[in-house]
């Protein structure tokens, strides 16, 4: 055993002699490094002022300077989405009886993302415990969201990535993945779905992979992966729709506004 | 108004000081992780302007060291995570993946060579170990990740290692 590692440090020792050698700091490292030190500042200014008078001007425009390649549409007033309360995770989706005769009033004002989005922190690594779907009959609003067990101390949401795509696949092998719908959503986050601290695998997320929903916003949601700390999941729509993103340090939801 | 002015030529002179103490070896460290020698420069790089950028805001300017090596651990992975992002939509557009960088093209050293097989958690928290002689848990502090996925990491790691060297150690 000992001989083995000490040759493999010798490997790496040997190997590290290979590594270029910097000289002095590059200009443009001092550089950008200014004009990070003048954002950071006024950056903190804009937090200081979100605080104090409780605005959401700091988190949107934090949200756009995250996705800046996301194409929006505000249908109203800007603010941010809140996870709902009232939305218990279940593994059975679930639908609410009662139509609403605003269609997507509750979500006036929320920014809605029509292509590509990303977000969160890379150095969040959370559980994926849950996941729950609900979708509000007659209303035009389908909620999914996953659940997360935060590490101690975090704060941010995990690195998350939301996009549409022509064909959804398994994460790792690239095998296509069928799911019904015309429209298709690639989801992807930061967390870990399986546990690797023993020495066999053990699945944290113990819910269905698999989810055959009537609509009418969402048809089908199927777990497409569970690869090196990224989760994947791929939602079948009945069409194009645009969706509305929620995050934090326990959770990713994900609102679907028709 | 002290906390939003800018660098000054005093502080350039001490970030030149802290770029030459230290990032020779954040650049060795990158190397190993990414086996790519202009890769690992460019990380190091970056790290430096994220944490330059910061500095007066670290709880403890004087472990600088440590935060550059999280830093550059940290960019490595999304540097493989973009990577990984970008080759698997080539693939799906029907284009040639771009080549490989971190295998040894001379084939001189096998041990390196199968390290490279490795995927670049389980050789960043070994390189951690064994090349900087961190402790599972400094590992898993770097990583951020749990001590269990460091000991698994390593543990998965080394068994790939020694069968691909053929070693009964």
């Amino acid at each position: 055993m000992t001989d083995f590692n000490d040759e493999l440090r010798e490997a790496l020792s040997r190997k590290a002699t290979d590594a270029p050698r910097p000289g002095g700091i590059p200009d443009g490292v001092v550089r950008r490094a200014k004009r990070r030190r003048a954002a950071n500042a006024t950056l903190a200014g804009g937090l200081a002022l979100t605080l104090a008078f409780g605005g959401f001007l700091g988190v949107r425009a934090a949200m756009e300077a995250a996705a800046p390649e996301a194409p929006e549409v505000v249908p109203g007033t800007p603010s941010e989405p809140s996870p709902d309360p009232t939305m218990t995770p279940s593994p059975e989706p679930t639908e609410t009886a009662e139509p609403s005769p605003e269609p997507a009033e509750e979500l006036l004002g929320v920014d809605l993302r029509c292509g590509r989005y990303e977000d969160g922190s890379d150095e969040v690594f959370p559980d994926f415990v849950d996941l729950s779907i609900n979708e509000k009959a007659g209303a035009g609003i389908a909620r999914i969201r996953f659940q997360f067990e935060p590490m101690a101390g975090q704060t941010d949401a995990p690195w998350h990535i939301i996009d549409f795509t022509d064909q959804l696949v398994t994460d790792g092998e690239g095998a296509p993945v069928d799911v019904e719908g015309q429209a298709f959503v690639a989801v992807t986050f930061m967390a870990q779905g399986v546990d690797l601290s023993g020495e066999e695998f053990v699945e944290i997320y113990t819910g269905p992979k698999e989810f055959h929903l009537d609509g009418p916003i969402i048809l089908e949601v199927e777990q497409t992966g569970d690869y090196e700390g990224m989760v994947s999941w791929g939602i079948g729509l009945s069409e194009r729709t645009c969706y509305a993103v929620d995050a934090g340090p326990d959770h990713l939801t994900i609102t679907f506004v028709r | 108004m002290m906390q939003a002015r800018t660098l000054s030529v005093t502080e350039s002179g001490r970030l030149g000081e802290l770029y030459e103490r230290h990032a020779p070896e954040a650049v060795r460290l990158g190397y190993l992780i990414t086996g790519d020698a202009a890769l690992s420069e460019d990380l190091v790089h970056e790290a430096f302007v994220k944490l330059l950028g910061r500095f007066r805001d670290l709880r403890n300017p004087d472990a600088f060291h440590w935060y550059l090596r999280k830093t550059v651990v940290n960019l490595a992975r999304s540097h493989f995570r973009h990577a990984r992002v970008e080759r698997e939509y080539a693939e799906r557009e029907g284009r040639r993946p771009a080549e490989q960088t971190d295998a040894d093209p001379t084939g001189r050293d096998e041990m390196w060579t199968a390290l490279a097989r490795l995927s670049e958690r389980q050789r960043a928290a070994i390189v951690l170990r064994y090349y900087e002689d961190l402790t599972e848990a400094q590992t898993a502090d770097v990583m951020g990740v749990r001590l269990g996925t460091v000991k698994s990491l390593v543990a998965r790691g080394m068994a790939r290692l020694r069968e691909e060297m053929g070693s009964d150690d």
